[in-house]
């Protein structure tokens, strides 16, 4: 029974790409038949699901290839939200001029921000990114008469184009899958294998000669242009934003659809922020103690599945995590081996 | 192996707990002992369908303590009357906004698109308020809205199917602030939060108590979310030299500063006012005994000699085991409201714009609020008291009224245009050397001697 298990699931990792392109296929299939079949609320909530998951990608791009954890990421998500609606509120610009000062805002915010990291590793790395992540939160909650302070920023309009809750979603869905591709190809690129060199051992490839802290400078900049993309298409939809999304509240919830979903993975955040964002309307209504609902499905999935959602499935799958098979070897085949 | 049993158990034992829940989503019933005799009993009508009343409030996060009084007031009141208006039954679905806005306000769009809910309460926290408000415009659904209100939204307006049912904090602080200046007190101090509502709640007491003639000799600001030391607060205090002491930090900071005032013995050397967000049944516990004496401006009173608040204190309080606070006691005016509100309806909700319309025709004479109406420019005013917090006999802190005010609206005696046209309040702007002459008020018998 065992040998026949082992076997289809070695079957299954040798197709284990094709498997996984088939899964994104699926997924599209399933964001692109919502507008079509869901109701109002699964409208929502998929759109909803796109934007959480652009954002947890891009802190996972972090996590996932330097082993780095920010807890400042809702700051880079809160510039590209409050650029769009500074502009629009107080200089009168279009949704699309709007979309361009808050991306050239988050981007200065990632820039200023990543010259504080650029050297820091392990936990220093994380207090300074929560202390990045309240400075921020301070000045936009004081800040009143620019921000709205408490009151937050009401009726930032969408782009006339895309106004329609179905619309908006189309653009939604066309803009984040567009970020995906790019985190892909980033992903794969050589870049994005110094990356995971540097987060392997950054003194060996110290050693060989790439600058860590460039890389990791880097690293954090894209990370944070994609969250800052996370935060215009956010304010867009909820037409509104406010401290309380900036907080490190928010910063921490990103972090754990990245983690619950498996931040090791490239999908991983795409699962957590939906598993997470899907099971919140309907397990929230049956207790008031979402958030410890929320905390022991954490202390579950780093106690017995270290890798997420996502890689617990293909340990079911495959029998390994990492979507690598486990083969297993018999006695005889092993001493096929000795034997030479 | 045996440490991942154990925490399995124990989060096993969590979740039971977390699920622990009623047919109400997971809020406490109140209990059934002694409840005070349901009203008569309504005839259902059997072709009714029921009103479905959704009720956002923070029920986790910072805002949850407020949130789970404000449910329970309001589960009270609806026991009490049988979940029946007009001979309609009444049905109530929960949200939880977390204290956060993406969160508020998708919990709105799934109480409207899921549940289908007639009429929105709550909710609490201003900046959940604000999108959910916008939220309800969009989907056509009434919403009340029962916290002060901040100015920032007079100013930039509110959707026309969001019905708040109290004055601003900035109205409530300015009441104080008068009466400060005309009995007695001439040289105050002022500390309060470094944050939206503490530049209003400090920015209403010190316009009007410097208008009506009155010095402010020292103006501190302490950090939102509390100082880690108020050492620096009290040094400021010990160089000035002041026969009042204003306390606008609200709620967690103001219990901070008034143990702070207490450790170093300014709490009893000194007359202390406030305002409705810093003095409330909840943190009186904590400030314990030196509080007695302290005054603040609210709507509501727990102490009030008035039968209308004394049956809802001691259903409250029998039902609860502690006294409400202002959060509970607008709740339960809320539901007061809003039953008188449907069967004025003939029993319905037709739309939001009848509902809101009719709202503006309701006036109560007595309530936990006091007398309420609505004015011809669609602010609701209602009764203010000057309250002095006292034992109650038996060791337990509550407030008392010493005055009753009548509301003004949200400029007060201003005239609301000259009041717009001055900056929002703020830690730069607090008021002071404003107004300049007797045409900034509405009413000339207000205008202070010394600008006639």
């Amino acid at each position: 029974m065992r040998t026949a298990v082992a076997k289809f699931r070695g079957r299954l990792a040798a197709h284990h790409t094709t498997l996984a392109r088939g899964m994104a296929v699926l997924a599209l299939l399933v964001a692109v038949s919502i507008p079509l079949i869901g109701t109002p609320f699964t409208l929502g909530l998929g759109n909803r699901i796109l934007i959480y998951s652009l954002w947890a990608m891009s802190l996972a791009l972090l996590l996932r290839n330097m082993h780095l954890l920010t807890l400042g990421h809702a700051a880079m998500l809160g510039a590209g939200a409050y650029g769009v609606a500074i502009a629009q509120h107080h200089w009168g610009m279009g949704f699309w001029g709007a979309a361009l000062v808050g991306l050239l805002f988050g981007m200065t915010l990632s820039v200023v921000f990543g010259l504080m990291i650029m050297r820091a590793t392990d936990i220093f790395f994380v207090m300074i990114t929560v202390a990045q992540g309240m400075i921020f939160w301070g000045v936009i909650q004081r800040w009143a008469s620019v921000t709205g302070g408490d009151n937050g920023m009401r009726n930032v309009a969408r782009p006339e184009q895309f106004s329609t809750p179905v619309a908006y979603y189309w653009f939604t869905l066309v803009a984040v899958t567009a970020c995906i591709v790019l985190l892909y190809r980033f992903d794969k690129s050589v870049v994005g294998l110094r990356l995971r060199g540097i987060g392997d051992s950054d003194e060996r490839m110290s050693v060989l000669g790439y600058s860590v802290a460039f890389y990791r400078f880097l690293a954090f900049n894209v990370a944070g242009f994609f969250a800052t993309i996370a935060g215009i298409l956010y304010v867009g939809y909820f037409n509104f934003i406010g401290p309380t999304t900036v907080h490190l509240r928010g910063s921490v919830e990103v972090a754990l659809f990245a983690i619950i979903g498996g931040a090791q993975s490239f999908a991983g955040p795409i699962v957590g922020a939906a598993t997470l964002l899907t099971l919140r309307p309907y397990v929230g209504p049956l207790t008031d103690r979402w958030p410890i609902v929320l905390g022991l499905l954490l202390i579950v999935v780093v106690l017995y599945a270290r890798t997420g959602l996502v890689g617990a499935a293909r340990r079911l799958v495959f029998g390994s995590s990492q979507g690598v098979p486990a083969v297993s070897v018999s006695g005889d085949q092993q001493e096929e081996v000795r034997q030479g | 192996m045996l440490r991942r049993s154990v925490i399995a158990l124990a989060a096993a034992t969590l979740v039971v707990a977390a699920c622990g829940g009623d047919d109400t989503d997971g809020v406490e019933e109140p209990q059934a002992a002694d409840q005070p005799e349901a009203e008569e009993q309504e005839e259902a009508d059997p072709d009714a369908e029921p009103i479905r009343i959704g009720v956002l409030m923070p029920l986790t996060g910072f805002g949850a303590a407020a949130g789970e009084e404000a449910v329970q007031a309001w589960e009270l009141y609806w026991e009490q009357h049988n979940y029946m208006s007009g001979g309609t039954p009444i049905e109530v679905v929960y949200g939880d906004t977390e204290s956060d806005a993406s969160a508020g306000t998708a919990e709105a769009r799934r109480l409207v698109e899921s549940e289908n809910i007639d009429l929105l309460i709550g909710p609490i926290v201003g900046s959940v308020a604000g999108p959910v408000s916008d939220l309800m415009s969009e989907m056509d659904v009434p919403q009340i809205y029962g916290v002060p209100t901040n100015d920032l939204w007079i100013r930039d307006g509110v959707p026309d199917t969001l019905f708040t049912i109290e004055a601003t904090t900035a109205e409530m602080a300015m009441h104080m602030g008068r009466w400060a200046a005309e009995n007695g007190h001439e040289r105050v101090a002022t500390v309060c939060s470094d944050y939206l509502t503490g530049w209003e709640t400090c920015g209403g007491f010190v316009n009007t108590f410097t208008t009506y003639g009155g010095e402010i000799v020292e103006q501190i600001w302490t950090p939102a979310g509390g100082a880690p030391d108020y050492a620096p607060v009290i040094s400021r205090l010990q160089a000035v030299e002041y026969d009042a002491l204003y306390m606008g930090t609200p709620v967690g900071d103001g219990v901070l500063l008034f143990s702070a005032l207490s450790e170093f013995g300014l709490a009893d050397q000194t007359q202390i006012l406030s305002h409705k967000v810093v003095i409330d049944p909840g943190t009186l516990g904590v400030y314990g005994p030196e509080a007695e004496g302290i005054l603040s401006s609210a709507p509501y009173a727990e102490g009030r000699d008035n039968a209308a608040t004394q049956e809802f204190v001691a259903a409250f309080e029998e039902a609860y085991g502690r006294i409400p606070g202002t959060t509970g006691g607008a709740k339960y005016f809320i539901a007061h409201l809003v039953d008188t509100t449907i069967q004025e309806l003939g029993g319905t909700i037709p739309s939001a714009s009848e509902f809101i319309a009719k709202l503006h025709d309701i006036r109560i004479e007595d309530s936990v609020y006091g007398t309420w109406h609505v004015d011809e420019d669609g602010n609701a005013l209602h009764d203010h008291f000057l309250r002095e917090v006292v034992d109650r006999g038996d060791g337990t802190l509550w407030d008392v009224v010493n005055e009753t005010w009548s509301g003004r609206g949200p400029s007060y005696v201003f005239d609301m245009d000259a009041y717009l046209a001055q900056p929002p309040y703020s830690q730069d702007y607090q008021g002071i050397g404003w107004p300049t002459s007797c045409d900034d008020f509405v009413d000339e018998a207000d205008c202070p001697a010394d600008l006639q």
